[in-house]
């Protein structure tokens, strides 16, 4: 049986080594070519699907509209009609996350997504994003998101006042790292699963166990990342919900 | 684009449609929609006592009070994830109140 270490699939590896820029390593690497790759299918998936404009669509053109509609929706009754004209950014997100989770899959592949690094760029991206659109749109009056409503009069109003302004203030910084902990701890979880019960298939004729529960796992896997995908563009719409509309 | 003389027209295929979506959306969303709220959950109380947790351990090794304010951070952070995680348990009842009601009605 083959050594194997459930954590080696996520090491980033060098394919292309550069001098570095100013201490920086800027080499091109397995991430990097697996995040082309997504941006290709992407490419391809869009391109090919908006290609015929039949009214009644095709295979791929239904698959496509499926997807632009099914988020579209998503955002106009989470966030509203105003946030629609943020919809582009939101919908780059989601397919961005769907093709790294999806092809984080294939074998041999690099789930990108597994880092939290990449997970958290696009949480803060996301984060000063709707905190700038706050501001713009309210002005010092987004300040007033933090203060909760319904609270007693008097001294002791005052003081709970206090109390909640900072309890909001943390719930309100804790959002990007739930945004990237959650999208990078599922997809690690479930890659370092999948690669522990494969381990274990190699022992003989009980390893069908193990594969019988690899196949069904490989297939909650690709409903995890659908749903992932999913849940970091609804909770980006919800953020850009509160921002816009306060409560 | 060519359209054969026996295709139902547009309005019909709209109606259709519209009936067909009745029938099915109501099956597949709302559940889907709940599996989120679950897995949304976790993720929510642990990040707020991790962001208080580390704000506090910052502003200690800043401002040298170790461990106070790495205490207090750490308390609110915590009560902050509470507070996420009450918001996501209403907005889940809410959800499974008016899927309820669409069963009845």
């Amino acid at each position: 049986m083959a050594e194997t270490n459930p954590v080696e699939q996520f090491e980033v590896k060098d394919l292309f080594s550069f001098p570095h820029v100013s201490g920086y390593n800027i080499a091109f690497t397995n991430a990097s070519l697996c995040m082309g790759l997504v941006v290709l299918a992407i490419i391809l998936f869009i391109g090919i699907g908006s290609q015929e404009k039949a009214l009644v669509p095709g295979r791929f053109q239904s698959m496509v509209e499926l997807v632009y509609q099914f988020m579209l929706n998503t955002v106009r009754e989470n966030a509203g009609h105003e946030a629609v004209k943020y919809f582009p950014i939101i919908f780059t997100l989601f397919i961005f996350i769907l093709f790294c989770n999806l092809m984080g899959n294939f074998p041999y592949s690099f789930a990108v997504t597994s880092h939290i690094i990449v997970t958290f760029a696009f949480a803060a991206f996301v984060f000063t994003g709707v905190t700038f659109i706050g501001f713009y749109k309210h002005g010092m009056h987004f300040f007033h998101f933090f203060v909760p409503k319904g609270l007693p009069g008097g001294i002791g109003g005052i003081i709970l006042a206090g109390f909640m302004i900072v309890i909001e203030f943390f719930s309100y910084l804790a959002r990007p790292i739930s945004l990237s902990i959650r999208l990078a701890a599922n997809m690690t979880a479930g890659h370092i699963l999948l690669k522990i019960m494969a381990s274990f298939v190699g022992v003989g004729l009980f390893g069908i166990f193990p594969f019988a529960f690899l196949l069904i796992f490989t297939g909650f896997e690709l409903f995890v990342a659908c749903l992932q995908a999913y849940i970091f563009a609804l909770l980006c719409s919800l953020y850009l919900n509160d921002a816009l509309n306060m409560h | 684009m060519k359209q054969p003389d026996d295709l139902p027209s547009l309005e019909q295929l709209e109606k259709d449609i519209r009936s067909l979506n009745e029938r099915v959306a109501p099956k597949t969303t709302p559940s889907q929609n709940n599996v989120g709220m679950v897995m949304r959950m976790g993720a929510e109380l642990l990040s707020g006592a991790f962001v208080g947790a580390l704000l506090g351990w910052y502003l200690d090794k800043w401002l040298n009070t170790s461990p106070v304010l790495f205490i207090i951070c750490f308390f609110f952070g915590s009560a902050g994830g509470f507070l996420t995680l009450m918001r996501t348990m209403k907005e889940a009842e809410a959800l499974s109140n008016t899927e309820d009601n669409k069963k009845v009605g």
